[in-house]
């Protein structure tokens, strides 16, 4: 009984996770501006009336509803209108500006273009989505609050939605990974760093050292696996390092950018507003100690040169 | 009571107001928890391999998280990703497709038309040609999972079509697709210089589409 007393006040009370959310915001913002910037140039090509696909809001909305919708795919202005609204909403979530209208705006463009052609969309396109879908019921950035309000809740919930999320992505990946023969033998990341699409050749030939590969595909799988239990544990934000670096290898290696950008902005978003006051504190901090270490360094520095100047004047003398 | 009846009826009808507008939030707030530990359930049966549980849910889930929250988290698994698909696409002439028609498919004048995004993406990391290169992988896939799916042969024949747009073989009116799977090297192979295994697979001969849009993406 205490323990569910202390849940509901934990997601009646106080909302949870702004930095976090802030921070998710930036990181799904910059994503999406980025996927606009770089397909501008294939937009007609991709999405347009003569494109290449012929996908159908239809499955989703029903042929009546779907058939009007459809209107979007019917002319290339109306392609690049849906990429503004696009821009605009994923510029309103980098800055920080009307953030529940800009989540809207970008779930929207979003997945009409997700529909039109799945083939182009990835795992990060799809927890983009989901993700959005769950912000909605976010508290707007700089919203003012009270204690105990509804929308206080409805944004804890939205806060615990997207956690479950991840653990049910980063879980159920895991798992995959642990049930395949090439997983299992540690071997799985060599043969898809052989694949010219997710590979550096530079850095492929790193893949045939055994030890690294057997790093390379076992610290991924036991990371996804323990991920749930680590998140509630002590060891949650050494996990959160392990994961930020592990997606900064996923972008580099094999050039999944948005796909990575987007998982470390959730990484982020995992740490608690108690814990980001921590970290700040503790780096401020240690900034002050460096920097004082450094003028400690400098002065004793100085002083060594002024004296042995005055020996070297004295000796002349 | 003496206390309660001396309060105006207009402030008596407020504080009922407040209280029914709790109680109302309480049972909203009671409705999105359930919502919350349900929706995940669904999502985690929907997510994991087939199980009795799952099999019986199966309607509930294919028209709740199936329609809505669509997901599916393999990434590279159980088995993953080794094998390039190459896309080869020969453009023909109404002449040269009536002579295939009786000699057979020309040995020359072949194009890869994914290669080259992927040499493309390798260079530049920051850039669409990924993206652009993965239209093909679940595109032959599918192909290879159902040689009788019209929906990927219709996508490999407007992906050849803009390409042929795109070198400026205007002449051509039918385009012919073949898949190459270039395997990869075992792993006890790691170390040598053996080359990997290309596998051919002939998709058939189309008419090209002279209305798609033209790409932009391949300067030959």
């Amino acid at each position: 009984m205490r323990m569910l007393c202390k849940t509901w006040r934990w997601f009646a009370k106080d909302p949870h996770q702004l930095v976090g959310v802030r921070i998710l915001q930036i990181s799904l913002g910059t994503m999406l501006l980025f996927q606009v910037v770089t397909s501008l140039p294939f937009a007609g090509y991709l999405w347009g009336p003569n494109s290449i696909t012929d996908g159908s809001t239809s499955d989703l909305l029903g042929p009546t509803l779907g058939d009007v919708v459809d209107t979007v795919f019917t002319a290339d202005t109306y392609i690049f209108c849906v990429l503004f609204i696009l821009a605009i909403g994923a510029l309103g979530l980098l800055f920080g500006y009307w953030t529940r209208i800009a989540t809207f705006l970008t779930l929207i463009s979003f997945s009409l273009l997700t529909i039109r052609l799945p083939e182009l969309y990835n795992a990060g396109d799809t927890i983009t989505q989901l993700v959005l879908i769950y912000m909605l019921f976010l508290l707007p950035h700089r919203a003012k609050f009270s204690t105990g309000q509804f929308r206080v809740w409805l944004h804890n919930i939205a806060v615990v939605a997207i956690i479950l999320q991840l653990m049910v992505m980063y879980t159920a990946s895991g798992f995959f990974k642990s049930i395949g023969p090439l997983w299992q033998q540690g071997t799985a990341m060599y043969y898809i760093s052989q694949t010219q699409l997710y590979s550096l050749p530079s850095a492929s030939k790193l893949f045939s050292i055994p030890l690294i590969v057997y790093v390379a595909t076992y610290v991924p799988m036991a990371y996804q696996l323990l991920f749930p239990v680590a998140i509630i544990s002590r060891l949650k934000l050494p996990w959160i390092g392990l994961g930020i670096l592990f997606h900064l290898g996923i972008a580099v290696l094999m050039g999944l950018v948005t796909f990575s950008t987007v998982m470390i902005g959730l990484e982020l978003f995992l740490i608690s507003d108690q814990e980001y006051a921590m970290i700040w504190s503790r780096g401020c901090l240690i900034c002050k100690r460096l920097s004082r270490a450094v003028v400690c360094i400098v002065q004793k520095h100085a002083r060594t040169r002024v004296a042995e100047a005055e020996e070297s004047t004295t000796t002349v003398g | 009571m003496r206390h309660m009846s001396s309060i105006p009826p207009s402030q008596k009808q407020g504080h009922i107001q407040k209280t029914a507008q709790k109680w109302i939030f309480n049972v909203l707030r009671v409705i999105t928890a359930l919502w919350l530990v349900v929706h995940f359930t669904l999502t985690i049966l929907y997510v994991f391999p087939n199980n009795p549980v799952k099999n019986t849910l199966q309607p509930v889930l294919d028209a709740t998280i199936g329609t809505y929250f669509s997901q599916a988290w393999q990434l590279f698994a159980p088995k993953p990703i080794s094998i390039d698909s190459e896309l080869l696409v020969r453009p023909l002439s109404d002449n040269e497709y009536s002579v295939v028609q009786t000699k057979g498919l020309p040995s020359d004048g072949w194009y890869d038309i994914l290669s080259p995004l992927w040499a493309k993406n390798q260079d530049n990391r920051f850039s669409m040609y990924g993206r652009l290169a993965t239209i093909g992988f679940p595109t032959i896939q599918a192909y290879l999972n159902n040689r009788d799916n019209a929906q990927p042969i219709g996508l490999m024949t407007e992906l050849a079509s803009a390409f042929c747009k795109d070198i400026g073989q205007n002449n051509a009116s039918y385009v012919a697709l073949m898949i190459h799977r270039v395997l990869p090297r075992s792993w006890s192979e790691r170390a040598t210089s053996v080359p990997r295994v290309i596998r051919s697979i002939f998709v058939g001969i189309y008419p090209i589409d002279p209305t798609v849009e033209n790409a932009h993406l391949y300067q030959i």
